[in-house]
């Protein structure tokens, strides 16, 4: 099994909202029951963008589609539970519109949705979003008034020093959102998706991993030493979070395990910057959001390499060697996969036998597409000297037509003299009939005149025969110039030239 | 059967149906997507989408006008020059009139005010490869005129609603439903939103014109 491929849509949209009951259930027993109804608002206004959007594009609706609903939940999630619900409305209402509909709707929104949706709460109403509730405290039902306080991430910006234990960090004891600060449930959490292969760990790791290392490196909380920065960093932040429900959407992450490393360090790195540098406290957002814009170019810059692969063979001048895993033994069975219409393949090999029958095939196939070439080519030169034949023979006949022409007009010129000097004959005739021997001599000199206009050519050989029917019936008739062309042409294609 | 007869001859020349009613049909702001970086950057609010529309009154009818009569008697391509020139001519005049009639909140638009002089808006028309008669240079002026008077006033209420809840300073709603729109990526967002609603409208009402045609053929 190609595990690239276990990150696949489906059903990762309802495991992942499965994955998310733990943590609303310990939401609701830190906080109060408005976090399930917030939850509800939400999900009920992500379903109903869309189904209107659905209506607006006069397409059915998609009931299969999950990520509306899980989206809302994430993002709900990362709020206090003090945010007014017009908020979370008109949030979820713009991101599911804006954010996934515009872009084409299902599995093709390029940005992650719950991350979207906060920068959007944050950038709207950046007090509520981020002033968060301490737990057990009492909140109103439908305002969301209660005692707020300023998160742990706000007090590590203004370079303050939180003074939370490790315990209650991991237990989400401490002012926050609703649902990120349960770090020991989010992991559990995490730990059961990937034993069921709904997420895979490259990019999650690769982001804590970063951020670890640059939080060691450059260490943002003064006067402490660097492992607690780095505690508070981590645990602090919703760092946890986004690793394990943000990181993993099948649409907005890479597809290949190492292009989800480097997604990884990428989101890591981005997310210290914001932190140093950033206007806002949820930088993490901000930065999935800007590493989501390179998601595909990773997958196309990282070579197309599976964990199983020990020669893979791209281009016949570029040969990568690996070493196999154990887990994979099943897959090298696959063997090669080749694809005719671009001409490379990959292939699974243990043995020098393997290596020399792929070398073997990759040859075979090199000398397909040169002979291919080859005939290509030679198909091209036939067709260009066709071609150039076809316009000789075109010009040949323009001429002729042209010379036809020019015939045809003397015959006409001639053939009204003649039909002129037959009414004047006709008219002397009733007077003198004695000048008929004049009006023969006349005639005999006319012919000998149309004689002379036309040459040699074969086309006025038709136009003498007409003249010698005229002179013998003194008809009117004229050359029809299509018949004419018609039989040129046909005595051409038997050889008779000009 | 004088509406059908209207409906008929609207369709059977959609294309210059479409040209006449610039002020719906093809809105300058909503349709075409001209003059949308001062509308998106400077109109967060009704009063300055109003200045903004002021501006485009007295500049852009004006400016074609004047370039139409000076360019009769020139070669095309010279067009290009004359429309930036004269508006830039024209820009100045008219931002001190704005200035004493309106006072400091023409300032409030910054950059975006004069910018205007060389918006397409203004002057697109020098793309055009055939002059323009002096009759049509007024008339398309005005309907481009009033087309963006339109745009501009209604994308500046929407805005100020969403952003602050209010219009023209008057309060509508409790809050601002949604106060990023007074940023340029929340009008970016509001003006795609509009665009969207109007071009869908004007598709239904092509689609209206073929039914109502096709049945009572």
């Amino acid at each position: 099994m190609d595990t690239t491929q276990i990150n696949t849509r489906r059903g990762h949209y309802d495991y992942m909202m499965i994955a998310l009951i733990p943590v609303l259930v310990c939401a609701v027993f830190m906080y109060s029951t408005r976090v399930l109804f917030i939850a509800a608002v939400a999900m009920l206004t992500a379903r109903i963008s869309d189904l209107l959007v659905a209506y607006l594009r006069g397409v059915d609706v998609d009931l299969n589609d999950k990520s509306s609903t899980v989206a809302a939940l994430t993002f709900r999630m990362m709020l206090p539970v003090s945010i007014p619900m017009y908020m979370v409305v008109m949030t979820v209402a713009i991101t599911i519109l804006a954010g996934k509909h515009v872009f084409g709707g299902r599995g093709v929104y390029p940005f992650n949705l719950a991350a979207l949706a906060m920068c959007m709460a944050v950038v709207n109403w950046p007090k509520a979003a981020c002033r968060v509730v301490t737990p057990f405290s009492q909140v109103d039902f439908l305002s969301g008034a209660a005692r707020q306080s300023a998160s742990t991430a706000a007090t590590i910006r203004s370079g303050g020093l939180p003074y939370t234990s490790l315990l209650n960090l991991f237990l989400g004891n401490y002012p926050g959102s609703m649902g990120t600060s349960f770090i020991i449930i989010i992991l559990a959490v995490f730990i059961v998706l990937i034993r069921t292969k709904k997420v895979t760990w490259h990019a999650p790791v690769a982001f804590v991993v970063t951020i670890i290392l640059i939080a060691l490196l450059f260490p943002r909380i003064s006067g402490v030493d660097r492992l607690t920065s780095i505690k508070y960093e981590v645990l602090s932040s919703a760092v946890i979070y986004y690793r394990v429900f943000l990181l993993n959407e099948p649409a907005t992450t890479p597809k290949k395990n190492l292009a989800k490393l480097i997604f990884g360090v990428v989101c890591g790195i981005l997310t210290m910057i914001f932190r140093y540098f950033g206007a806002y406290e949820v930088g993490g957002c901000f930065a999935i959001l800007l590493a989501n814009a390179t998601e595909g170019m990773w997958d196309r810059l990282v070579p197309r390499l599976k964990s199983d692969d020990v020669i893979t063979i791209y281009r016949p001048t570029r040969t990568t060697v690996r070493s196999a895993p154990k887990k994979q033994e099943k897959a090298r069975a696959t063997a090669i996969r080749d694809t005719e219409e671009v001409k490379e393949y990959r292939s699974t090999a243990t043995t020098a036998e393997d290596i020399i029958k792929n070398l073997a095939r990759q040859a075979r196939l090199d000398e397909k597409r040169k002979k291919e070439e080859a005939a290509r080519k030679a198909k091209e030169e036939e067709a260009a000297r066709k071609a150039r034949e076809d316009r000789k023979k075109q010009e040949a006949i323009d001429r002729i037509v042209k010379k036809l022409e020019i015939v045809r007009e003397r015959h006409a010129a001639e053939n009204e003299a003649r039909a002129r000097t037959r009414e004047e004959r006709a008219k002397r005739k009733e007077g003198t009939p004695a000048r008929k021997t004049v009006n023969s001599g006349r005639k005999a000199r006319k012919t000998k005149t149309i004689d002379r206009i036309f040459d040699s050519t074969a086309f006025d050989i038709i136009g003498r025969v007409e003249d010698q029917i005229d002179e013998v019936e003194y008809s009117t008739r004229t050359i029809d110039v299509a018949e004419l062309l018609k039989a040129i042409r046909e005595q051409e294609g038997n050889g008779w030239r000009n | 059967m004088e509406k059908l007869k209207r409906y008929r001859r609207e369709l059977a020349d959609w294309d210059e149906t479409t040209r006449r009613r610039k002020i719906t049909l093809t809105n300058p702001v909503f349709i075409k997507g001209l003059a949308l970086a001062p509308l998106v950057i400077a109109g967060t609010s009704v009063m300055n989408c109003m200045i903004l529309s002021i501006r485009v009154i007295l500049l852009l009818t004006p400016t074609r006008i004047v370039t139409s009569a000076i360019t009769q008697r020139m070669s095309v391509p010279l067009k290009t020059f004359f429309y930036p020139l004269v508006s830039a001519l024209i820009f100045g005049p008219v931002y001190y009139l704005m200035y004493r009639l309106i006072g400091r909140p023409v300032l409030l638009l910054g950059v975006y005010l004069p910018i205007l002089v060389v918006d397409p808006l203004i002057v697109k028309n020098f793309e055009k490869t055939r002059k323009e008669p002096f009759k049509y240079s007024v008339i398309n002026g005005l309907r481009n005129t009033g087309g963006f008077v339109l745009a501009c006033l209604i994308f500046g209420t929407v805005r100020e609603l969403l952003a602050r809840g209010t219009v023209l300073g008057f309060k509508v709603l409790p809050v601002g439903l949604l106060p990023m729109a007074r940023n340029s990526f929340g009008g970016f967002l509001v003006m795609g939103v509009i665009c969207a609603i109007w071009q869908a409208a004007v598709d239904r009402y092509h689609e209206k014109l073929i039914r109502e045609v096709g049945a009572n053929e």
